[in-house]
């Protein structure tokens, strides 16, 4: 298991006890079918059968440790990199500064966006109805994923070599579909 | 034991013939784990690229709670497998299988036939021949630790596989899920059952074809001339 498996809460002022969106009472209750369609399977599943000895209880062990371990917490400095990357890009919209936001998007999303509104990503950034999140509530990340919290929004993340990229923004939670989102990617 | 069984060869040829079954399966155990990090590994990343995210190299895999939930999913079932097996051939025969014990055995058995309290003999482990809970605990022991290895792994699996979900419910753009109602979701459930489906099956098999059929010079089968109908007898 990673060990930047975590959530956390915000850094800045606490919504409420729960800061869940699905629990949230802003809700969109408008299903969006694209986002549905961008579900998939994950990673399929090795299983098997067949006797093991009790060699595999020391490797349970060292299992059960880093497994303890990770379920501590992630490092607070994960945590703040992926919400330092969600604020540069409220930061960025709300200075006008598109191309800086622009180079925090991820790549495929940078993609999907050009591509659709057919101009350079800071043109067609500029036409999309995006608010800056304002500050952050908490943070959560499982793996390369994350996702913030913020005041006026909630921001989809990923880690690339290059750090923390906005996967997906301008997102509303939709019950028991995925969050419906202004910018994401294909 | 007896007298041949005891007499043990010396340097290292007779440590590996002294623990060859152990040394065999242990080594393939670690081979096959590994390979099974290389082809997840790539299966993961070929998911990742579908949708546009960053690959991951084999050490962050290997890390990683998508591969620790592949692994710990398969350990729980494996223990769950003994810690049945064990308790449940206390109770339940299988007429004609060496897995069995004879008819008249089922049950916990005597003192006597256990060589427990008086009955304990020279050579017996020490906690065999008291009459206080060292002996309830030591006469359960084979079933507690294996029953303690299978909740163990199985927690395992819900924590690995806890995180695992919820990375793919945020590559999903999906809020990510408790622990609690992780255990309540079909991929917790679905990863256990068809593990567990699997070894019990194994087990039903392992039972009743050993009855008919053999393998020469296998404890695990009767000898290749003993009747059909002869139970708890091991080649």
């Amino acid at each position: 298991m990673s060990a930047i498996d975590a959530r956390s809460g915000g850094r800045g002022p606490s919504r409420g006890a729960d800061p869940d969106p699905d629990r949230d009472p802003d809700r969109d209750p408008d299903p969006d079918p694209d986002a549905d369609a961008d579900r998939g399977r994950g990673p399929a599943r090795d299983r098997k059968s067949g006797r093991s000895g009790p060699r595999g209880a020391r490797a349970l062990a060292t299992v059960l440790l880093a497994l303890s371990v990770a379920a501590c917490g992630a490092p607070a400095s994960v945590r703040g990199d992926a919400a330092r990357a969600a604020e540069g890009f409220g930061a960025a919209l709300a200075a006008g500064d598109l191309p800086s936001a622009c180079a925090l998007l991820a790549p495929g999303t940078r993609e999907e966006l050009e591509d659709t509104a057919r101009q350079a990503c800071a043109q067609a950034l500029g036409e999309e109805d995006l608010t800056p999140g304002g500050p952050v509530h908490g943070t959560e990340v499982f793996g390369r994923q994350a996702r913030v919290l913020m005041e006026d929004d909630t921001v989809f993340l990923s880690r690339f070599d290059g750090g923390w990229k906005v996967v997906a923004a301008g997102c509303r939670p939709v019950p028991d579909l995925p969050y419906r989102c202004t910018l994401k990617g294909a | 034991m007896s007298a041949q069984d005891g007499r043990r060869a010396g340097g290292v040829a007779g440590f590996l013939r002294d623990n060859g079954l152990t040394l065999a399966f242990g080594t393939a155990f670690l081979l096959v784990l590994a390979a099974q990090a290389v082809a997840g590994r790539a299966e993961f990343n070929e998911t990742l690229a579908v949708d546009g995210f960053q690959q991951v190299g084999l050490g962050e895999y290997v890390l990683s709670s998508d591969f620790a939930v592949d692994v710990t999913e398969n350990w729980q079932s494996e223990f769950l497998q003994f810690f049945l097996y064990v308790f449940g051939t206390v109770w339940l025969l299988q007429r004609g299988s060496p897995e069995s014990k004879e008819m008249h055995k089922a049950g916990v058995e005597s003192d006597e036939e256990q060589r427990m309290g008086d009955h304990a003999q020279a050579g017996s482990p020490r906690w065999a021949g008291t009459k206080d809970w060292r002996q309830a605990v030591y006469s359960r022991s084979l079933g507690i630790v294996m029953g303690a290895l299978f909740l163990l792994s199985w927690l395992a699996q819900s924590i690995a596989g806890l995180a695992a979900y919820d990375g793919q419910q945020l590559r999903q753009l999906e809020a990510p899920v408790s622990w609690t109602t992780y255990l309540g979701s079909a991929d917790f459930w679905s990863r256990s059952l068809q593990n567990w489906q699997s070894e019990l099956l194994a087990v039903a098999a392992m039972a009743i074809l050993s009855v008919y059929l053999r393998q020469r010079g296998s404890p695990e089968s009767k000898p290749v001339g003993a009747p059909h109908h002869a139970t708890g007898v091991e080649g």
